[in-house]
């Protein structure tokens, strides 16, 4: 812990010029660069924006340069304040594929607008490093209606990274569009996508040599990124580049028309990967040697890249799509997805399998390979088949079983290398039933406590999950874990315990043995006790908001059963109990129940989400059922005290 | 190419080769330096068993920091020497140390040299190449770039051996030049085998050290060989601390705090800034030369001048004591800011609040010029150290106190919300010094003296709510008037008020206010006002919107009805008082036929001591002592009767503060009161027990049920 705190600056500062500063921001926004109607109309259009664009246009031209397809980007955003003082950064992205050229931030009256420009490494979540780059140009607008107009300039220079185009921006867009220029030596086709709802229009027309594609679109409002989305690809309209080829001197060159030339290229580049095996073949020895089955060979090898490659993802130019080597891999000890699934296949090599690198999108991108561009996978596993047995390696998962596929691959289209040619095959998808997490346990009173012993066994991604954090967790920590996954949120005053040590073993499900005394789960009124027998209460409130765009995605398909019970104290008669509930849809099924038998309360809780999501469609149903679902967690179990 | 075209490349690329050449030689000598040195605590590779189920363990760490200026140019050399060597028992220190950031050291005349290496339980030591860090570039205005290594091959058991070293050469551009303080805790976050701070000032710079709270001092070594001394401080054996509630650890864990300076004969001739000998420690601050550099600090002023003086010879009519005019001329003052705040306010920005000294070197100008008795107080924020142990004038705060025979009333800088007698509420209880006002600042007489600490009772929270429910019971209606005062007032008037709200209270007092726009810019300020009054209200209903969200553990609505009916803003009504409108839905819960009501979430969400805090072994420090008191009235719906009111009769009383709470039925409504009180600023750790009483029994009572039973 070292603090700094404040330096005297004996050279001193001019207090008085710094406040003079301090008071004129920008005052070169004359009157006549404000559109007071504009603003009124679009504040009343997007509520609650600070900005909106009243015209967006992007002007893509392509051309045949230096015997690649290329095309040069520019873009007008033309933005009106609806609010005083704002600031704002706008975000130019750039790669190694793509050069930003000359950026202009100029009011209506064409004088230019104080920029401030940083630029630099794009920090992308879970990649160490890329080249990814962003230029962020800030600039503040003082009066409300301020209107201005932002130009900028980017060259992509092989067409094949020119992948996707959304029409949403992070600002609110009155008018939208986007124009490709073709020429007609050129065979460049878009896909639509998500465009229902939308209005969009296109048109194509003839230019001289060229053919100009159109797409138009109004009133968009601000996209943004909401929690528990599988992406934007999934509901925001938008296009997906198609460059084929182009025919320059007589010579037509495929740029990707196909997903043979996808492959085609895809495997060149692994063809380019120096793998050296020979450091790999003394571990692979050692990792085999008692395995008697092939599949406990594979088993032993994935299991190994899975525990010992951490995942630190270098995506530095075509190392975005090319593999590191696999001698480089497993001396580091760290790789990314395309690293651990070349490491696998070479070692699956050494040990005399037939292990394939293979390519896929995982479940935020909703296309297959019926299209073929870069825009449809973003991920690299390893297939290996035995006799007609086929194994789908993921290495970058951790602690998953073999034949158990991450839940964001299950159902994607596999692109699996096949020399020349190529396989397509889909991941299996696993029902609910295989993500089940069943809690069972007996509860009874002593005094106002509440002393219960139960048992939870979780399986699938949950387990999967759970392991990753049970053995990343700070050691002294992990008990910690267990005992907030069994009864979340005690207080010190409650006693939990884990009585078991949970062992680290992804080919059974978790199970996890516990005892607890809870101390406010039971409150006394004369001579009646209210008892509430679930305090996870799981689901309860989650309402979907009605200005959701996405359907909600639980990043798993859920099944969780609770059963409880309670054993009735002596001298006790219930004369209150929930009334439970049923609800059943295509999406989810509820099921709520308590049941007196005997001397014994029986309560059971079953949620499944069968394919993990609430689709928006189905909001109204799902809220409607999470309404009923509050109340009866809202309700109590009554004992009453016989004479 | 011509001839001088010729000598220029030359000399171009010979230079860049023996820069080059240098670097790399420098970069071996620190390679050798590091991990060649005989220093038989970088050589451990066994940690103790009481830590081996620690995450990591500092088998060795080491900090050295070098100052001085070049011979014969006006270059400073600052240099900084680490080297860490960390035992890695399990897969989270694996994942901490994996990728390590570190200084770019390509801006400036900056360089920085790394090594990484990684020691396998057998022995086997594994050098990462640096040249394998990449570079996050940042250019522009904001720009910073840094770099980070991916430590390859790391395992849980392994020893990761590392070091980062920083020379930068800077160009002296004034006459003292002060460097970053460091304050360094002997505690960290993983447990420490052995850890060594040495520091090297020479040549015209200034060395500002202290071990405080227990840490060993620093010895003088002399290093024979390289014929240079040196600073050092050898420690160990040091256990983590975890995060922790209410602990200041510059207060509590060993810590040793540290400045260094360059200064220039004209700068020490000069100026009074707490420098010794050149070369040598400095580790105590008398009170003659706080005095000093207090004056120092006040002379720096550029700009000292106030109008209140003349404001008050023409308009004031009121008491001649010398704490009325003191106050009519800080009103004023504060009536001044009205003109910044507005334009501050309009361009989206924080509110603008006086520069510590500027305030009281123009204040005291003021109090002079009226012939008022006050002093220039300086103090240290309690969470920073004590008055004794303050060795650098950034840690100085300073007040202004005016005298009225033995009564004092203390002034701080100014924002518009500020009233004559607050103190602010990190300098309450702290010793201080107090230097004559009225007496020539080179003749200062320094008195001890302590900051008046308010109290639990001075800063008191009062929340007032009554309760309805609609007629199916199953929503309420809460109406809450809030009246702060003391120490939480700020957090409620920078949410609520804004600078309109000042503006219409100063024009009850002072000539009617009028804006004065920003020079040839009055139809866009115009149009900002106009914009602003339009959201005023909104913004005021989301702030209260998001104070309600943080406070109470359940869904509200929207809030209707914010009214604020005093702001605060005056000694003579000090609290602010304001009140407003909620609904829920979720404080009623029907059970059967009857309902339940989650009562005791009605006092806000209370902090609680988890069972892992239960131990402590660090010393408690709140900030300030506190009360929140609660009064809520609930309508018995007609029909019901009300049961479980025992649980919410309960008390809890200690030394170190407390917890009441008592329910009863009036007049068909049930009145439940709460008081919590934080009753001192400082408790030993062994009145830990004491605080969990009273902070859990609070926490506790949020818990709580009624019942609301069918007759």
């Amino acid at each position: 812990m070292h603090l700094s705190i404040h330096r005297l600056h004996i050279a001193g500062k001019n207090a008085v010029l710094a406040v003079a500063m301090l008071l004129l921001p920008v005052l070169a926004t004359a009157q006549k660069n404000t559109n007071a109607e504009r603003a009124a109309a679009l504040r009343a259009r997007f509520k609650d924006a600070k900005l909106a664009s009243y015209g967006y246009r992007s002007e893509y031209t392509f051309d045949i340069r230096n015997s690649t397809l290329q095309a040069t980007l520019k873009e007008q955003l033309d933005i009106i304040s609806l609010d005083g003082s704002v600031t704002y950064n706008r975000p130019v992205f750039y790669n190694d594929n793509i050069t930003v050229g000359d950026t202009e931030v100029n009011y209506a009256s064409g004088k230019s607008v104080p920029v401030s420009k940083t630029c630099g490494n794009y920090e992308v979540e879970d990649v160490f490093y890329s080249d990814a780059k962003v230029c962020a140009y800030k600039f503040f607008l003082l009066s409300p209606g301020t209107e201005v107009t932002f130009t900028s300039r980017e060259t992509y220079t092989d067409t094949r990274y020119l992948t996707k185009i959304f029409f949403h921006d992070e600002l609110p867009v009155e008018e939208r569009t986007i124009t490709f220029s073709i020429p007609n030596s050129a065979t460049v086709e878009f896909i639509e996508k998500n465009f229902e709802g939308y209005g969009i229009t296109r048109t194509v027309t003839p230019d001289g040599s060229r053919k100009l594609y159109r797409y138009t679109a109004k009133d968009l409002k601000a996209m943004k990124g909401e929690p528990h989305s599988l992406g934007p690809l999934h509901n925001y309209p938008h296009l997906v580049v198609i460059s084929k080829d182009f025919t320059a001197s007589n010579v037509k060159t495929n740029v990707i028309a196909s997903v043979d030339d996808l492959y085609k290229w895809y495997a060149s580049l692994v063809k380019e990967v120096k793998n050296d095996q020979a450091p790999l073949k003394a571990e692979v020895a050692r990792l085999t040697a008692t395995a008697k089955t092939p599949e406990e060979k594979i088993k032993a090898i994935y299991y190994w890249v899975q525990d010992n490659i951490k995942y630190i993802a270098f995506e530095d130019g075509i190392a975005g799509l090319k593999p590191d080597a696999a001698q480089n891999v497993y001396n580091n000890r760290y790789g990314d997805c395309k690293g651990m699934a070349n490491l696998t296949k070479e070692m699956l090599k050494i040990a005399g399998f037939d292990a394939r690198i293979t390519w896929i999108g995982t479940n935020r991108i909703p296309y297959g390979y019926e299209v073929p561009s870069l825009a449809v996978d973003n991920h690299m596993i390893c297939t290996v088949a035995v006799g007609d047995k086929q194994y789908i390696l993921d290495a970058t998962e951790k602690y998953i079983a073999l034949g158990m596929h991450g839940e964001r691959i299950q159902g994607k289209e596999m692109l699996i290398e096949n020399g020349d040619k190529f396989i397509v095959k889909k991941v299996p998808v696993a029902g609910a039933d295989q993500n089940l997490i069943l809690q069972e346990e007996s509860l009874v009173l002593e005094g106002d406590l509440l002393r219960g012993q139960g048992a939870m066994t979780i399986h699938g991604e949950s387990k999967k999950n759970i392991l990753y954090m049970s053995t990343n967790i700070r050691q002294e920590d992990q008990h910690k874990l267990f005992d907030n996954l069994v009864v979340p949120d005690y207080t010190n005053a409650d006693q939990v315990k884990v009585t078991n040590t949970p062992p680290v073993d992804r080919e059974k499900a978790m199970e996890i043995k516990y005892t607890y005394g809870l101390t406010n789960k039971v409150t006394r009124f004369d001579s009646e006790l209210y008892i509430d027998v679930d305090w996870n209460k799981a689901f309860k409130n989650l309402k979907m908001e009605d200005e959701r765009q996405s359907d909600y995605y639980f990043n798993r398909k859920i099944n969780t059963k609770v059963t409880k019970k309670l054993t009735l104290p002596k001298g006790y008669a219930v004369t209150h109990l929930p009334k439970g509930l049923r609800k059943n849809s295509d999406d989810f099924s509820i099921l709520v129940s308590f049941e007196q038998k005997g001397s014994e309360l029986l309560y059971t809780n079953q949620v499944i989400i069968h394919h993990g999501r609430i689709k928006k469609s189905d909001f109204a149903t799902w809220n409607a059922a999470i309404q009923e679902l509050n109340e009866v967690y809202n309700d109590q179990v009554v004992l009453t005290k016989q004479n | 190419m011509n001839a001088i075209l010729r000598v220029a490349t030359c000399l171009l690329i010979c230079f860049v080769t023996t820069a080059s050449l240098l670097a790399a030689d420098r970069a071996d000598e620190l390679k050798q330096e590091m991990w060649g040195s005989s220093d038989k605590d970088f050589k451990v590779v066994a940690v103790p068993d009481k830590w081996k189920d620690r995450s990591a363990v500092i088998i060795a760490r080491l900090n050295r920091f070098e100052y001085r200026k070049q011979a014969m140019a006006a270059l400073l050399n600052i240099n900084q020497y680490n080297h860490y060597r960390v035992k890695l028992n399990d897969k989270n220190a694996v994942n901490e140390y994996a990728e390590i950031s570190f200084k770019s050291g390509d801006k400036g005349r900056v360089r920085v040299y790394v090594g990484f290496k990684v020691i396998k339980p057998n022995g086997r030591e594994i050098i990462v190449d640096p040249a394998t860090a990449v570079k996050m570039e940042r250019r522009g205005s904001d720009g910073y770039a840094y770099k980070k290594i991916a430590i390859p091959n790391l395992e849980p058991g392994d020893i990761l051996d590392y070091y980062l070293c920083e020379e930068e050469e800077r160009i002296i551009t004034s006459l003292i030049e002060f460097f970053d303080p460091i304050i360094h805790n002997l505690r960290q976050e993983y447990p420490v085998m052995k850890q060594k701070l040495q520091f090297k000032v020479q040549r015209r710079c200034y060395i500002n050290l202290r071990s405080i709270n227990g840490a060993p001092e620093l010895k003088l070594v002399t290093d024979e060989e390289k014929d240079e001394q040196y600073y050092s401080l050898e420690d160990g054996d040091r256990d983590g601390i975890a995060d922790m509630k209410w602990l200041y650890p510059n207060r509590d864990v060993p810590t040793v705090k540290f400045r260094a300076a360059y200064a220039s004969n004209k700068g020490v001739n000069s100026y009074d800034v707490l420098l010794d000998e050149q070369g040598v420690v400095k580790n105590k601050v008398t009170a003659d030369e706080l005095a000093e550099v207090s004056n120092t600090m006040m002379k720096m002023v550029l700009y000292a001048g106030n109008t209140a003086n003349k404001y008050l010879k023409k308009n004031y009519n009121g008491p001649t004591d010398n704490f009325s005019v003191a106050r009519a001329g800080y009103y004023y003052n504060r009536h001044e800011l009205l003109n910044q705040s507005e334009t501050l306010t309009l361009q989206n920005k924080d509110l603008p609040s006086e520069r510590e000294m500027t305030f009281i070197a123009s204040f005291s100008n003021f109090l002079k010029e009226e012939d008022i008795p006050h002093d220039i107080v300086v103090a240290v924020a309690r969470r920073i150290s004590s008055i004794d142990d303050v060795i650098f004038e950034s840690e100085l705060d300073y007040l202004i106190r005016v005298r009225q025979g033995k009564e004092f009333l203390y002034f701080s800088p100014y924002s518009i919300y500020t009233v004559p007698g607050a103190i602010p509420s990190a300098l309450q209880g702290a010793d201080a010094y107090a230097f004559d006002g009225l007496t020539k600042s080179t003749r200062w007489v320094p008195q001890r003296t302590t900051l008046p600490a308010l109290t639990k009772d001075d800063n008191v929270s009062a929340t007032s709510m009554t309760v309805k429910l609609s007629t199916d019971l199953q929503k309420a209606t809460l109406n809450v008037q809030r009246n702060i005062r003391g120490v939480e007032k700020p957090y409620h008037q920078y949410r609520l008020l804004d600078v309109y709200d000042a503006i219409d209270e100063d024009n009850k007092a002072y000539a009617p206010y009028e804006y004065v726009y920003p020079h040839k810019a009055k139809k866009e300020y115009t149009a900002l006002q106009q914009a602003y009054q339009q959201n005023r209200s909104k913004s005021k209903t989301d702030a209260l919107k998001d104070m309600i969200a943080d406070d109470y553990e359940f869904k509200a609505d929207d809030p209707t009805d914010l009214k604020i009916t005093q702001t605060g803003r005056s000694d003579k009504d000090p609290a602010m008082v304001y009140s407003f409108t909620f609904g829920t839905d979720e404080l009623v819960k029907k059970t059967g036929p009857n309902y339940l009501v989650d009562i005791g979430k009605l006092i806000e969400g209370q902090v609680s001591i988890r069972a892992d805090e239960m131990d402590r072994d660090q010393n408690i420090y709140f900030d300030n002592a506190r009360s929140f008191r609660y009064t809520v009235t609930l309508d018995i719906p007609a029909g019901y009767q009300v049961q479980g009111l025992d649980k919410l009769n309960s008390r809890v009383e200690n030394a170190v503060g407390g917890f009441t709470s008592t329910a009863k039925e009036e007049n068909g409504k049930l009145v439940i009161e709460t008081y919590k009180h934080y009753g001192v600023t400082f408790a030993s750790k062994s009145e830990w027990p004491n605080v969990v009483a009273f902070v859990n029994a609070a926490h506790t009572f949020t818990g709580q049920k009624i019942l609301l039973k069918k007759k």
